[in-house]
């Protein structure tokens, strides 16, 4: 009764990169909201403070992520699932690449205002 | 094999039973109807009757704001009518009509008999009706809610709305939203599992991933409303202040709440009718879509951006800037797998040879509206120019856009494109394009120029405005269109009406598509297909020559009738190999006599007899596990002949039936509620006025770790009846009769620390919420229970066996769901008052 | 054809409450990026129509050409991307320069109330003063408004002046507003509020520095309790001063009306203000603003009108 039978973690992995862009959004959208409640910075600080830099790291290590599965990507295709065709198993391995591809663009795309506004003002 | 090629009488016999098992019986019993086909079409035909009322209170919205100061109406009907207009056209029109749409067509597009649940989607069809029919029927007797579609508190709160309006509207679509829940658990199964031999992902039709998508987004999307809406009503019942900032609740959490459903809501009703566009664009294009990977990747992608966007409609409550920022790239990034798609039309249609037949005009209507709709869309999410155009008459031109451009207009071309299918009968004549011309200057009429009363000012919701603001001719002129719209909607339905009673009889496949549901009689028959097809390509009908023939012969899958069993494949979700016989239920009342009891649960709510609605949601319990009971076998049996030479198993000895798939897919339905739960829990801790309370929780710190320890347990025995039964071993009742005490002690645990270490809910959002995770854990503990008895029951009568273990599994998903919920609660409810309480 | 329709519309966007009409620095700012904007929207709509029909009709279609995955990416991601991002960009600028962050001007208290608004200024002397639907601003200066609410949610919202704020309860907002040009213009509760939300609107006044002066030095501290006849003085005694103030230095839960006879507009910008509409709104204020949360006056008899009209008129 393995779940790979079931193949749930093969049509997972279709997803993967946006289930950890979705993971980014919230943790991003999260440590601001909470940074701002009790780190409590100064907007005279600019970018210098915590909450930016709390920030950057939710950010990195959504990106790193995001590398890791591009790397499982090139190196170990997805298995194949009980009678599929190559055709179909190379149709899984280019959406999965694709949406990784998808998932980078729209970390940066929605990282990057952290290195341009001050966090908490407003 | 040979006996499935053998004679023509054999196959007259055999379709002659098919028609027999799958119809559904006359008089009153078609109540009991639960053939895809016949639900479908009621959902459908109910959907535009609300349409229809919908539009009529559009117009007279549009007359009485046709000049300055005018009297026609007053302000309490304006706004009762503006409020049951959007209420109407989003949660009455829009997704019923998408629902029925998939309904009537899913199986056919994938080759299958019928749903894989069809006794739960003529449920969802009977939740629907009578949740519709409560906010109509209070629309009649001059109750309606007048809160606004989107129900902010604290204007709909017990103090500001004291009248029953805002009850029938929580009330009314929490019932309507059963039906949009029932709908995700079936599509999601049933595009996984219910597919045609050799059918795999990369050979589905666009068609079903776009299903797929939309099913999967409500699951999602749905609970943070229904979660909201009971909050709301609680708050109204019974004075639990969740919302009220005077005792730490925080009326922006409804906002989060209606928003976190709201925004995903627009591409839930977009995405199906860019499904129908892709299945129309290669038809009349004459080829097969261009960029068919490209178009899957920016529909999995638009399902996941989609929830990242609901701030955008929260850009003026005083959020700080950067957290405006997030949702705004969010917002403008989404158009990237949009303008995808359109890319994909316009090159099929570049590289095609086109045909411009009547459903083409109508995607020309689609691509002019929408792409404006969705071009205005990026405006608002520039941060600034929203703070100027929200919540002004922009806003209305622009929604327009993207509702009527991205889901009437695609679904009035794919109402030409499919009725010779329904009807049988060519379109003909020209009304149709007149109709076109009509609805589309009489919309542009309507909401071109409504861009611009908007950003000289006009806000949305009022009722009158004065002379002198220079909005008079803007308003005159959209008046007048409205009218021409509506003249152009009552020359289609003339048409339609027109073409479905004297059209001319079609031969079969007239636009010539590739796709499977043209390869059915026209109009289909109630079996769809006398023998399910074995496909190779995208476009069967264009790729594989004779396919329809083919079926009707009976010289595909499932061709035979057998022991009076309803039949359909069941596939491996991603290779489309065929893996299972799923044996389809019969007609029967058990939908609406469950929706019956549901239906005293929320009138009984509504008006106030607390005791009544309890009796019907203990009632309706009752019928689902009835219900429940109908399933399985009580015997194992060998495998089945499926037709071309292949032996599988029934349903219920597979390891993943749809049964399981629809169970994962419920977990994920009560997961995300109860993360949303969190998240207000979370939200409200750190974010509310007035924190902390005066007391937090306070018990014998044995009591939450007995608690837990008794969830952690019950999950345990569920595991170990799996385990034993799997193995033959003796043990399994034991453990079962073990979880069902140590579920209900889960429970009693649960409730004695609300009632022993927890203040009155009604003093302070604090004790509110935690009272109401506490009994939403409770909750979970006593249906463990109830699962594990039943389990046990199951056994006694014979339905489980090694080879038959669906019960248990369903059971072991449950109980470990509900010991990560109980311990995760717990963990919280008890440390934070420890690790924020102090400190702050 | 595009460029001919500006001095078009342009024509039409003329109002007190056009944001495409600016007198103020924000609004000036978003009436630019919104003429960018709508002009580039009907742009990229006659583009993709354009392409639409050049798809189905195109003599040259089909032959040729970029292969599909070029058109679809470059279409479709690789353009709408690079000018969506320089969008952004431009947003995520021009949002952080209006906010009330940095410098500390005066500020305006002003809180929604079913349906009417209150603003509360810092006085001449250090006290605070309350009027009632009229927000005055003096030009060229940042004024910071904090915004409140009492009941429900409202939506604060001057829209030559720039975007608007919600008030919402238990919450305190901000909004920074720099008028640049003199005027009257007008204000409106932008987000539903109820049963009359289209019927609160106030009244802004934008002054020169010394008229704006003028203006605090005159509201600071001013009594009318004693001005005008002493019958009217009698009956709003009786039927008014459980709500409403005669004195600007005592808020209450009704409309300030201590300035009364210098408003321009009755009932939260429901009526233009004459001496007929003041006694119309006195006695029939419930036919005129059905719902209003003040009680219903028409028992009052012609004499108790006329004789409130003159007290309230009294300067």
């Amino acid at each position: 009764m393995k779940t790979n039978r079931f193949n749930l973690g093969q049509l997972f992995r279709m997803g993967a990169g946006l289930v950890v862009w979705s993971s980014a959004f919230v943790c991003l959208y999260a440590g601001f909201s909470l940074g701002c409640q009790y780190l409590t910075p100064s907007v005279d600080d600019g970018l210098a403070n915590p909450v930016t830099y709390l920030l950057t790291g939710i950010f990195l290590v959504h990106l790193l992520a995001l590398t890791g599965l591009g790397g499982l990507w090139w190196k170990r295709p997805v298995p194949a699932a009980d009678g599929e065709s190559p055709a179909s198993r190379d149709f899984r391995h280019w959406i999965e690449g694709a949406v990784l591809a998808f998932s980078i663009t729209g970390l940066v795309w929605i990282g990057f205002p952290i290195f341009m506004v001050a966090p908490c003002a407003g | 094999m040979s006996e499935h090629s053998s004679g023509a009488g054999r196959m007259a016999a055999d379709t002659a039973d098919l028609a027999r098992l799958f119809s559904t019986p006359p008089g009153l019993g078609r109540l009991a109807a639960v053939n895809h086909s016949v639900i479908g079409r009621r959902f459908i035909l109910v959907s535009i009757l609300f349409f229809i009322i919908g539009g009529l209170l559009a117009m007279l919205l549009r007359a009485q704001l046709a000049i300055p100061g005018n009297e026609f109406l007053d302000a309490d009907a304006y706004n009762q009518i503006f409020t049951m207009h959007g209420t109407v056209m989003m949660f009455l029109f829009a997704i019923p009509l998408i629902e029925g749409l998939s309904l009537y067509f899913i199986p056919k597009y994938l080759g299958a008999r019928d749903l894989c649940f069809p006794r739960l989607s003529a449920f969802g069809f009977w939740c629907y009706l009578f949740g519709g029919l409560i906010l109509l029927g209070s629309m009649l007797a001059g109750v309606a809610p007048d809160s606004g579609w989107f129900m902010y508190t604290p204007l709909s709160s017990g103090q500001y709305s004291p009248g029953i309006n805002a009850d029938v509207w929580l009330i009314g679509v929490t019932f309507v939203e059963v039906s949009a829940i029932a709908f995700g658990i079936e599509l999601v199964a049933t595009v996984l599992k219910v597919r045609t031999g050799g059918m795999s992902l990369s050979r589905m039709p666009l068609f079903g991933w776009y299903i797929l998508i939309t099913a999967l987004m409500m699951v999602v999307g749905f609970p943070p409303l229904i979660l909201g809406s009971i909050l709301l009503e609680i708050e109204r019942a019974f004075q639990w202040p969740f919302f009220d900032a005077a005792l730490g609740g925080d009326p922006l959490l409804w906002q989060h709440l209606f928003w976190l459903f709201g925004h995903p809501e627009v591409y839930i009703i977009f995405l199906p009718a860019a499904a129908v566009v892709s299945m129309m664009v290669p038809t009349f294009a004459r080829r097969p879509l261009a960029g068919y990977n490209w178009v899957v990747g920016s529909v999995v992608a638009t399902g996941f951006i989609s929830f990242g966007l609901w701030v955008h409609h929260m850009f003026t409550v005083g959020i700080p800037h950067l957290a405006l920022v997030f949702f705004s790239a969010a917002s403008m990034f989404v158009a990237l797998p949009t303008a995808i798609q359109f890319f994909a039309w316009l090159t099929t249609l570049w590289r095609g040879r086109p045909v411009r037949r009547l459903p083409m005009l109508y995607l020309f209507g689609f691509l002019f509206i929408f792409v404006c709709g969705g071009l205005t869309g990026v405006m608002l999410a520039l941060v600034p120019f929203n703070w100027q155009a929200h919540d002004t008459h922009f806003v209305v031109a622009h929604l327009h856009y993207v509702l009527i451009g991205g889901f009437v207009f695609p679904l009035l071309a794919a109402l030409y494109y499919w009725l010779p299918l329904v009807s049988g009968r060519r379109i003909q004549g020209w009304l149709g394009s007149w109709a076109f011309w009509l609805i589309f200057i009489g919309f542009n009429l309507t909401f071109f120029h409504m861009h611009l009363t908007g950003l000289v000012g006009m806000p949305r919701r009022v009722y009158t405005y004065g002379e002198g603001l220079g909005w008079e001719w803007l308003n005159l002129a959209s008046s007048v269109g409205g009218f021409v719209l509506t003249a152009g909607f009552a020359a289609l339905l003339i048409d339609v009406v027109v073409q479905v009673r004297s059209g001319q009889r079609t031969e079969s496949n007239p636009w010539n598509a590739g796709t499977l549901e043209w390869a059915m009689d026209h109009p289909p028959q109630v079996y769809n297909f006398a023998s399910l097809p074995k496909v190779s390509s995208r476009e069967p009908l264009w790729d594989q020559p004779g396919l329809e023939e083919e079926l009707r012969a009976g010289t595909h899958y499932l061709a035979r009738t057998r022991n009076g069993w309803q039949e359909t494949l069941g596939v491996n979700p991603i290779s489309g190999r065929p893996d299972q016989i799923i044996l389809l239920p019969g007609p029967s009342y058990l939908p609406l006599v469950t929706a019956s009891m549901l239906l005293v649960f929320f009138l009984g709510f509504l008006l106030g007899f607390y005791w009544i609605s309890a009796a019907g949601a203990i009632a309706a319990l009752v019928c689902g596990l009835r219900w429940a009971w109908t399933c399985g076998l009580d015997r194992d049996l060998p495998e089945q002949d499926a037709g071309r030479g292949l032996k599988l198993p029934v349903h219920a000895q597979s390891p993943d039936p749809p049964g399981w798939w629809g169970t994962i897919t419920g977990l994920v339905v009560n997961g995300t509620f109860y993360i949303t739960l969190l998240f207000g829990y979370l939200y409200l801790w750190a974010v509310a006025p007035g924190w902390p309370p005066e007391s937090f929780i306070e018990t014998p710190p044995l009591l939450p770790l007995l608690t837990g320890l008794a969830a952690v347990l019950a999950a345990g025995g569920l595991h170990r009846a799996v385990i034993f039964n799997g193995d033959g071993r003796t043990g399994r009742r034991l453990a079962l009769v073990a979880s069902t005490v140590l579920g209900l002690v889960t429970s009693v645990g649960c409730l004695w620390q609300i009632v022993s270490g927890l203040p009155a809910p009604t003093g302070h959002a604090y004790a509110a919420v935690t009272t109401f995770l506490l009994g939403y854990c409770g909750l979970h503990g006593l249906m463990t229970g109830i699962i594990a008895f039943y389990c046990w029951l199951r056994i006694r009568a014979g339905f489980v066996s090694a080879l038959r273990s669906l019960d248990l599994r369903v059971g072991r998903l449950w109980a470990m769901y509900t010991a990560c919920v109980v311990v995760v609660s717990l963990g919280l409810v008890h440390t934070l008052p420890v690790l924020i309480g102090a400190s702050g | 054809m595009v460029a001919g329709l500006i001095p078009f519309l342009a024509g039409c966007t003329d109002g007190p409450l056009s944001a495409l009409a600016p007198a103020g620095e924000a609004a000036s700012e978003i009436a630019w990026i919104t003429w960018v904007m709508m002009i580039g929207t009907l742009v990229l709509m006659a583009i993709m129509s354009a392409l639409g029909l050049y798809a189905v009709y195109g003599r040259t279609r089909g032959r040729g050409g970029p292969s599909s995955r070029a058109i679809i990416g470059w279409g479709g991601v690789m353009i709408p991307a690079l000018v969506l991002v320089l969008l952004l960009v431009y947003g995520v600028r021009t949002g952080d320069s209006m906010l009330p962050v940095g410098e500390e001007p005066m500020e305006i208290r002003v809180t929604g109330h079913q349906w009417w608004w209150q603003f509360e200024y810092p006085g001449a002397d250090g006290e605070t003063f309350y009027t009632a639907n009229e927000l005055h601003l003096p030009v060229g200066r940042p004024v910071d408004i904090r915004v409140e609410s009492a009941d429900v949610i409202h939506s604060f919202w001057v829209p030559v002046l720039g975007g608007k704020v919600d008030a919402i309860p238990g919450r305190s907002n901000q909004i920074r507003l720099r008028p640049d040009r003199v005027g009257p213009y007008r204000g409106q509760c932008a987000e539903f509020c109820g049963t009359q939300h289209a019927h609160m609107g106030f009244h802004v006044e934008v002054h020169e520095e010394p008229d704006f002066e003028d203006f605090v030095e005159h509201m600071t501290g001013l009594d009318r309790t004693e001005a005008g006849p002493e019958s009217g003085r009698q009956a709003f005694e009786t039927h008014c001063a459980t709500c409403h103030s005669r004195t600007t230095y005592v808020d209450g839960t009704g409309p300030n009306l201590a300035s009364l006879a210098e408003r321009p507009y009755l009932g939260a910008g429901t009526l233009q203000h004459t001496e007929q509409a003041l006694r119309l709104w006195i006695g029939r204020h419930q036919q005129i603003k059905p719902g209003n949360h003040m009680p219903d006056h028409g028992d009052l008899d012609e004499e108790t009108v006329e004789a409130l009209a003159r007290y309230l008129e009294a300067r």
